[in-house]
């Protein structure tokens, strides 16, 4: 039998950008089990709820990550809506899809650099990254914030984008679109990127049902859920939206959905500045407490999330529960790397696209 | 600007942070920002770094990882601390998980302000930490560490020390 | 081939102009609405203290027996709460962050001295805001907020309250006010029409 040694695997590690710990029981060159260990993001910003006002909550729960941030503000917001039973306006919900889908965009560029510099090719690295300070400075214009926005609130959106800046908004994404599109397919057409994903840490469709991978991650695999189905914000009147759904289940097949996903998001974008209807930016909120149980769910760039708000009719929420799609692909994760080779644990990790701050809160 | 005469090398950490300044950090190397002009490179190698960037508002976990890490460097070395929850906790304060700041842990020399902190920021959060390591080099630094409860005032001196692990050789209250 | 299909790309990398924005040699233009740093006008403070108590980091001390408003530099998440609760609007967020420093910045700031006013116990200077309100004196911190018969329950003083402390019954001819909630802003003394409020 070939003898088994341990290595261990983070948290400070040049490839990764997540502190998460890895024990890598391996026999030669081959890893046979990985056994995960994470808690080193936990802040247990939950329990923040009794000191903070469910109004100013918002700034927390939008700096649990800093990749998805407007999604966790969203999806707060929508959960604390759903207690008070209110409708939000709907040019703030046109206004925070299109915010939602930048920055699934952002993220999906952010993502593809660090895959590219994973294995070595720098360059790709380099130009997705700087396709994404594009974006980047559309957040600064609009929101005044290139991270961290603070412009979702309960009740409808802070800021108001403007017609002409809408207008401006949709040809730098014209732009985007041509660029990315080009060296998207180069790299996916490549022998070597080839040969390095294909076959790579694959998840049967059972396996990925069984185990609960959400995201590109199960949309890979053949499980075609997209929570933007259930026609949340503006998607029910979006035509361009469809889930993209590959059925390989390597790492080759969640790449072409991200990519897809990606070239997918900036016509949904551009669709929703055309349709973008005039009105109302919130419903003011006066005198009235959250009260009862509600849960919201979103489409994160990374899969599914819910967000759980509980309130008891004062002015702090007695309860806050977050679940996050990285949450539920680190079994998913585990599975994968059985029977993979050292070199690549960093892909497979990179694919599942960890967000460990999310995971932890 | 101060004259840089060596290419100092950055290792980075994310201790506890949301990742927010963790990828303001790495768009500095890329081009639009392109800290690599001045030779600057992100290593992972504790060993090869001299200037330690740090995110996040520390949390139990990860005291001895950040301690590792510090004590791993060669004298001398700068640890400067990235964004808000870096230096005083941030919105995670009165967390039950968290010390709240880097300072808590390890000494630290230059802070960075930011909510996630700019990369124009962090670039000159950088350069001047590059002039406090040519003053620890040269042998004649004398910090005021400013602890995070604002009670007493540590002076610490850097100046020939063989220690590598030293954090402070003399300590006076002032 | 591939290197036809990426011919745009290469090309544009070899003759557009560099993307790197040089920072340190050329300074940044920000953006209008970029979030950088709080500053105040302190003519405009009453120092109610409201943006202390909804700050979510308590970056913002207000000590009204020292009449001075701080603000720590480095525990402000910029999220612009203070600047949108604020009843004076003296707050705005500029574009320039704060440079980084080897200490923790604390930058306070002091209400200037206004000449005395006639009357009341305290001391003086209050927001200049408006002209009919130049002679008022400031409230105190135990000054508690009257209502006199003048008063024709028109709810004004209630929706311009940002602490919600005043409750109005229109039909039934009620006037009350939480002195626990209220924070002696005096936001609703200068609303009422009738001028029926008093702080003292």
């Amino acid at each position: 039998m070939a003898k088994r040694t341990i290595i261990p695997f983070g948290p400070q590690h040049p490839v990764l950008p997540e502190p998460v710990h890895l024990d890598l029981v391996m026999e030669d060159e081959t890893v046979v089990e990985a056994i995960p260990s994470i808690g080193y993001i936990h802040r247990g910003l939950e329990k923040l709820v009794e000191k903070n006002e469910w109004p100013e909550m918002v700034y927390v729960i939008e700096r649990i990550c800093g990749i998805c941030s407007f999604g966790h503000g969203w999806g707060y917001c929508k959960s604390v809506e759903g207690n008070l039973g209110i409708e939000v306006p709907k040019r703030a919900e046109y206004l925070r899809t299109i915010w939602h889908e930048l920055s699934r965009c952002h993220s999906h560029l952010l993502w593809l650099g660090l895959l590219a510099d994973a294995f070595g090719f720098e360059s790709l690295f380099m130009h997705c990254w700087r396709i994404r300070e594009t974006i980047l400075d559309i957040f600064e214009d609009t929101t005044g914030g290139r991270v961290i926005f603070s412009v979702c609130k309960v009740g409808g959106v802070r800021k108001d984008i403007s017609n002409e800046k809408l207008a401006e908004i949709a040809k730098i994404l014209e732009g985007i679109k041509k660029e990315t599109a080009e060296i998207c397919d180069v790299f996916i057409e490549d022998g070597s990127v080839k040969s390095r994903l294909v076959g790579i840490g694959t998840l049967s469709y059972d396996e990925a049902v069984e185990l609960g991978a959400v995201g590109p991650m199960g949309r890979a695999s053949g499980v075609a859920q997209d929570i933007r189905t259930d026609g949340h914000g503006a998607y029910s009147e979006l035509e361009s939206f469809a889930p993209v759904v590959e059925t390989a289940g390597d790492s080759y097949a969640r790449c072409l959905v991200r990519i897809g996903e990606l070239k997918q998001s900036m016509e949904i974008i551009i669709e929703a500045i055309e349709k973008i209807p005039d009105g109302e930016l919130e419903v003011v909120i006066k005198g009235k407490n959250p009260e009862g149980n509600f849960v919201a769910r979103l489409e994160q760039p990374r899969g599914e999330a819910y967000y759980y708000s509980k309130g008891n009719g004062s002015k702090f929420l007695e309860r806050i529960r977050v679940r996050t799609p990285t949450n539920a692909n680190i079994p998913a994760l585990v599975k994968t790397l059985q029977g993979c080779d050292l070199a690549d644990v960093p892909i497979l990790i990179l694919t599942i696209d960890p967000c460990i701050s999310c995971t932890e809160r | 600007m101060a004259y840089v005469t060596k290419s100092p090398w950055v290792i980075h950490y994310d201790g506890s942070s949301c990742n927010g300044c963790d990828i303001e950090v790495l768009a500095c190397l890329t081009p639009m920002y392109d800290v690599e002009r001045f030779g600057i490179i992100n290593t992972g190698n504790p060993k090869h770094a001299d200037v330690f960037l740090v995110t996040g508002s520390v949390n139990e976990q990860n005291i001895p990882v950040i301690k590792q890490i510090y004590e791993q460097m060669p004298e001398p070395k700068v640890v400067v601390a990235v964004g808000i929850c870096a230096t005083s906790g941030g919105v995670f304060k009165d967390c039950y998980n968290t010390m709240g700041g880097i300072d808590t842990v390890i000494p630290v020399d230059v802070y960075v302000p930011g909510c996630a902190a700019r990369p124009e920021a962090i670039i000159d959060g950088v350069v001047k930490g590059l002039g406090v390591l040519g003053e620890k080099k040269a042998g004649n630094y004398k910090a005021a560490v400013v602890q995070a409860d604002e009670e007493e005032v540590e002076v610490q001196s850097f100046g020939e020390t063989t220690d590598d692990t030293a954090v402070a050789t003399d300590k006076e209250e002032v | 081939m591939a290197i036809l299909k990426i011919g745009k790309t290469v090309l544009g990398s070899l003759f557009n102009k560099p993307a790197t924005l040089m920072y340190p040699v050329i300074p940044r233009e920000y953006k209008e609405l970029t979030r950088g740093h709080i500053d105040i006008v302190m003519e405009d403070c009453i120092l109610c203290g409201i943006c202390s108590r909804k700050c979510p980091t308590n970056a913002i001390t207000v000590d009204r027996a020292a009449k001075t408003w701080s603000i720590q530099r480095m525990q402000c998440i910029q999220c612009s709460c203070c600047v949108d609760v604020c009843p004076k609007k003296c707050l705005t967020n500029e574009s320039t962050y704060t440079t980084p420093d080897v200490i923790k910045i604390v930058d306070t700031f002091e209400q200037p001295e206004k000449p005395a006013a006639a009357g009341a116990a305290t001391s003086p200077a209050t927001s200049p805001a408006t002209a009919d309100t130049a002679a008022a004196p400031a409230p105190s911190a135990d000054a508690t907020l009257k209502v006199n018969d003048t008063c024709v329950f028109c709810t004004l003083c209630a929706k311009k309250c940002p602490v919600g402390a005043i409750t109005v019954d229109r039909e039934a001819k009620t006037w009350s006010v939480d002195n626990d909630a209220c924070v002696k802003c005096g936001v609703c003394v200068e609303a009422c029409p009738k001028k029926s409020l008093e702080l003292s």
